[in-house]
C-alpha cells in the first residue's frame, strides 16, 4: 500500500496517473501540473486557469488526494 | 456508466469529500454514512480519498521532485566511478541511446589494464535488451581474432544489468585513420584486407556482424584494425545463445541505412553476403573519401535511381577526385567494389575471403576474378533493377518508419513528461499573455506572474536542454517582462527602464539563438522585435552607441526578412520601425547626414504617401518631420521645407480623424503638435524663413550642454 522509500514511481506511472485524472477532470490535472511542475502559487494557478483562489484550493485538494491514492495502488 | 452520470458521480464524490473536510474528524464518519445513503461504493471512494488527503501534498511534492531528478540523471548523469568487480568506470566514451560504453580500468593486485565497459544505460533496461546484451557477450566469447575487439570479462551490475568488459581501442574509425595518415590507395587496400579477414573469421564461426560501418571498424595507434560492436550480430546457430536471440524487430535498432544491404533494409533473410555488401560500401568510402550514396531524405524515385545505376556507384566516378586517384580506381577497383555491392546477393563475392583475394590480386597486378560488366550484363542488371523499384520504395519507407519508431520510442520513455511540460508551457504562455493583456490586474501583479513563468521556463530549460522552441518562448516571456518593467511605448509599466533593458537583452539573445536554429518566420520576427525594443530602451536611457547597435542588428534581420516577401506589409513595418529608430538615434547624436539616409530608406520602404491607415500615416508624418529637421541642419532648405510641409498636411488630415480616437493617442498627438519649438519651425518652414543649418546645429549642441546631456 505505502510508497516505499527509494522506490519512487517512474515518470511513466506518474504520467499515466495524471492523464487518467485529466480524463476524469482536466482542470484538477492541470492545476496539479502547474503547482508541482510549474512551481506556481495558488494565485498564479488561478490566473492561468481563470478560476478563483478558493476554487484552486478545492481542485488541488481533491486532485492531490486522488493522485496520491492512484500512485499507492500501483507501487513501482 | 455513461459520461454524464460519470461526471455527476464525480461531482457528488467531490461534494461529500469537501463536506467531510469541513467537519471535525470525529463527525466525518457519520456524515459520510448519511451523505452516501447506503451506496457502499460511493462511501469507500470518499473514504479512500480522505485517507490519502492528509499527506498528499507533501508526498506528491517529494515524489515529483525525485522523479524530475531521476529524469535528469537518466538523461545526463554518468555512472563514472562505479566499481564493477575489479573494474572501475572512469568516464563515458560512447553512447548510443540505450547502451553506453565507459572507459574503465582494472586495478587490483593482479594487474593494471585499461578496458572498455559496455553496459545498458540506467533506466533503459528491459528484458529484451538484457537478452540481446547477453547474446552479444556470448558471440564475443566465441570470437578470438587479432582484428576483432576481444572480450575480457563480463558480469552483472548490482541492479541486474549485464556488462561486457572489452579490450579498449582508441576510437579512431578506419576512414579517419586513412584520412589523417593520408594513406595512398594501395595502403588503404592493405588495411582493408584486415577487415575482410576479421569478417571472414566471424562468418566461419557462423556469426554475421550486420552493422559494418566506419565507427565499428577502428584502427589502433599501432595501425591494427579492430572490428567492434557485435550488438546486432546474429549467430546462424541459435543454440549457441542460451535463451535464443531476440528478434531484431523487437529491439528496433536504427541501422545506418547508407551501409546496409538492400535485403537488410527490406527485412529479408540475412546471410553472410549482407556483410559483403557493407564491406563494399566501406571500401568505396575508403577509396574515395565519400559514400556511394546517401538515402536519407531521398524520394523513392531518386532512391531507386541511386540503388540501380551502376555508373553512379563506380568509385572512380566520384566527383572531385585527383586525376591520379581516378586513374588508379578505374578498372579493377571499380569492379571489385561493384561486385561486393551488387543488388543481387548471389552475384556478390561468395565470401569475405574471396573479396580479400581479389584485392590481393589487384595489389599484385594479376587479373581479378570479378566479372567485367558487359553490355548484356548491364542490360540484365538494368531490368532486374527496375524490378527492384519496389525495393527502393521500401527502403525509403523503412528509413522513415525506422526513425519514427525510434523517436516515438524515445519520446515515450524518459522525456515524455518533459515534452508535455513544454507544450504546457507554450500554451500557458500564450494563454496568459492574452488574459493578462486584457486583464485589469495591476502592473505589479502582471509582472510577478510573468516572472513566475520565466522561472518556470528557465527550469524547463535546465531539464530539457536548449530546445529552440523553448528558447523562443523564453525570449517572448522576457520581452513581456521588459515591457512591464519599463517599455518606453507601453504606458502602464513599473518605471524601471534599467531592469527592462536587461530583460530585453535576454530576450534578444534567446531569440537570436532560437532564430539561428529554427530559421522560421516566428523566430525571425521575435529576434527583430527583441532587438528593436532593446534599441528603444537604450535610446530612452540616452545610450546612443548601444541603441544604434541594437537597431542595426534588427535591421540586418529585417532587411533579409523583408527581401523574402517584399510586399508583406508586416515585414515592411518591421524594417521601417528600425530605420526610423536608428535614424532618430543618429539625429540625436548629431550624426545628421547618416540619419537622413535612414529616414529616406524608411520612407522609400513605406512609400511617401498617406494611406489613411492611422499607424502608417503617423509613422510617415514623423519621418517627414524628422527628415525635414535634419535636412534643415544640413542646409538643404528647399528639401527640408517640402518634407515639413508634407508632414503638416498629413498631420492636419490625421487631426480630423484623431478626435474620435482613444484619449491616450489623442493626447500624445496633441502634445506633439503643441510642442512650441516644433510649431515655430513649421511656421518658419512655411514662410520660407528657415534658420540656416549650422546655426540650428550649434544651437542643438548648446542645448545639449546646458541640459548636461
Amino acid at each position: 500500500m505505502d510508497l516505499a522509500v527509494g522506490s519512487a514511481p517512474d515518470s511513466l506511472l506518474l504520467d499515466e496517473a495524471l492523464c487518467r485524472l485529466a480524463e476524469i477532470d482536466e482542470r484538477k490535472s492541470r492545476a496539479i501540473e502547474l503547482k508541482f511542475f510549474g512551481g506556481m502559487t495558488i494565485e498564479e494557478i488561478g490566473k492561468v486557469l481563470g478560476i478563483s483562489v478558493a476554487t484552486v484550493g478545492r481542485e488541488l485538494r481533491m486532485g492531490q488526494a486522488w493522485l496520491r491514492r492512484e500512485l499507492s495502488q500501483h507501487p513501482a | 456508466m455513461n459520461s454524464s452520470t460519470k461526471i455527476s458521480r464525480w461531482k457528488l464524490i467531490q461534494e461529500i469529500f469537501e463536506g467531510a473536510l469541513e467537519r471535525q474528524p470525529s463527525e466525518r464518519s457519520e456524515y459520510i454514512a448519511n451523505a452516501c445513503g447506503g451506496d457502499d461504493n460511493l462511501r469507500s471512494e470518499v473514504e479512500s480519498l480522505l485517507f490519502n488527503d492528509a499527506d498528499a501534498g507533501a508526498v506528491l511534492h517529494s515524489l515529483i521532485a525525485t522523479d524530475i531528478k531521476d529524469l535528469e540523471q537518466t538523461s545526463n548523469s554518468s555512472e563514472a566511478g562505479l566499481e564493477l568487480g575489479p573494474y572501475r568506470l572512469l568516464r563515458e566514451i560512447d553512447s548510443g541511446g540505450m547502451g553506453v560504453v565507459y572507459l574503465g580500468v582494472r586495478s587490483d593486485n593482479q594487474y593494471f589494464q585499461i578496458v572498455a565497459v559496455k553496459m545498458i544505460r540506467r533506466g533503459f533496461e528491459s528484458p529484451s535488451l538484457i537478452q540481446r546484451f547477453r547474446a552479444e557477450r556470448q558471440i564475443l566469447a566465441t570470437l578470438n581474432h587479432p582484428n576483432i575487439g576481444a572480450i575480457h570479462d563480463g558480469g552483472e551490475t548490482k541492479d541486474g544489468r549485464p556488462f561486457i568488459v572489452m579490450e579498449y581501442v582508441e576510437p579512431q574509425p578506419i576512414t579517419e585513420a586513412c584520412a589523417s595518415r593520408n594513406l595512398p590507395i594501395r595502403e588503404r587496400v592493405e588495411l582493408f584486407r584486415s577487415v575482410c579477414s576479421a569478417v571472414h573469421y566471424a562468418h566461419q564461426k557462423l556469426i554475421i556482424h550486420r552493422d559494418i560501418k566506419p565507427s565499428n571498424v577502428l584502427v589502433t595507434p599501432q595501425g591494427l584494425v579492430k572490428l567492434i560492436d557485435f550488438g546486432v550480430a546474429k549467430s546462424l546457430v541459435p543454440e549457441l545463445i542460451p535463451g535464443g536471440i531476440p528478434k531484431t524487430e523487437t529491439f528496433q535498432r536504427l541501422l545506418t541505412p547508407d551501409y546496409a544491404s538492400p535485403e537488410q533494409l527490406l527485412g529479408g533473410e540475412l546471410t553472410s553476403s549482407t556483410d559483403i555488401y557493407s564491406l563494399g560500401v566501406l571500401l568505396f568510402e575508403l577509396l574515395t573519401g565519400s559514400r556511394p550514396y546517401s538515402l536519407t531524405g531521398l524520394s523513392p524515385g531518386a532512391a531507386e535511381r541511386v540503388v540501380c545505376d551502376p555508373e553512379i556507384r563506380k568509385p572512380s566516378s566520384v566527383r572531385g577526385l585527383a586525376a591520379s586517384t581516378r586513374k588508379e580506381l578505374a578498372g579493377d577497383l571499380d569492379r571489385i567494389v561493384l561486385t561486393a555491392m551488387d543488388v543481387d546477393p548471389a552475384r556478390r563475392y561468395h565470401s569475405a575471403q574471396h573479396l580479400e583475394e581479389d584485392l590481393v590480386r589487384f595489389l599484385q597486378g594479376k587479373p581479378i576474378s570479378a566479372r567485367k560488366a558487359t553490355a548484356a550484363y548491364r542490360l540484365r542488371k538494368f531490368v532486374r533493377c527496375h524490378r527492384t523499384a519496389m525495393v527502393a520504395t521500401c527502403v525509403a519507407l523503412f528509413v522513415t518508419i525506422g526513425s519514427l519508431v525510434y523517436y516515438s520510442w524515445q519520446s515515450r520513455r524518459a522525456d515524455a513528461r518533459v515534452k508535455q511540460f513544454q507544450t504546457l508551457a507554450n500554451s500557458t504562455i500564450s494563454d496568459m499573455t492574452e488574459k493578462l493583456q486584457n486583464s485589469s490586474a495591476s502592473v505589479e501583479t502582471r509582472a510577478a506572474l510573468f516572472q513566475s513563468i520565466l522561472k518556470y521556463l528557465e527550469q524547463m530549460r535546465q531539464t530539457s536542454g536548449n530546445d529552440p522552441r523553448l528558447l523562443l518562448e523564453l525570449s517572448k516571456a522576457y520581452s513581456r517582462v521588459g515591457d512591464l518593467q519599463g517599455s518606453p511605448t507601453v504606458a502602464a509599466n513599473l518605471g524601471k527602464p534599467d531592469a527592462a533593458k536587461d530583460s530585453y537583452k535576454m530576450a534578444a539573445a534567446l531569440a537570436l539563438e532560437s532564430h539561428r536554429r529554427l530559421r522560421d518566420d516566428e523566430s525571425t520576427r521575435a529576434a527583430i522585435d527583441a532587438y528593436y525594443k532593446l534599441g528603444e530602451i537604450h535610446s530612452t536611457l540616452g545610450n546612443s552607441p548601444d541603441a544604434s547597435d541594437s537597431y542595426r542588428h534588427a535591421l540586418l534581420l529585417a532587411t533579409d526578412f523583408s527581401r523574402q516577401k517584399p510586399n508583406d506589409p508586416e515585414r515592411k513595418r518591421l524594417l521601417v520601425m528600425n530605420y526610423s529608430g536608428l535614424g532618430f538615434v543618429e539625429f540625436e547624436d548629431l550624426q545628421t547626414d547618416v540619419a537622413v539616409k535612414n529616414f529616406r530608406s524608411a520612407l522609400e520602404t513605406f512609400g511617401d504617401n498617406a494611406t489613411g491607415d492611422l499607424d502608417h500615416d503617423r509613422t510617415i508624418l514623423r519621418l517627414h518631420w524628422l527628415l525635414g529637421l535634419a535636412l534643415n541642419e544640413l542646409g538643404s532648405q528647399t528639401d527640408a521645407a517640402a518634407n515639413l510641409r508634407t508632414s503638416i498636411s498629413i498631420a492636419q488630415n490625421l487631426a480630423k480623424k484623431i478626435s474620435v480616437r482613444p484619449a491616450g493617442q489623442t493626447k500624445r498627438f496633441c502634445a506633439l503638435l503643441r510642442n512650441r519649438r516644433t510649431s515655430r519651425r513649421i511656421r518658419d518652414a512655411q514662410s520660407g524663413g528657415l534658420q540656416t543649418g549650422p546655426d540650428v546645429r550649434s544651437q542643438r549642441i548648446c542645448n545639449r550642454e546646458s541640459t548636461g546631456g
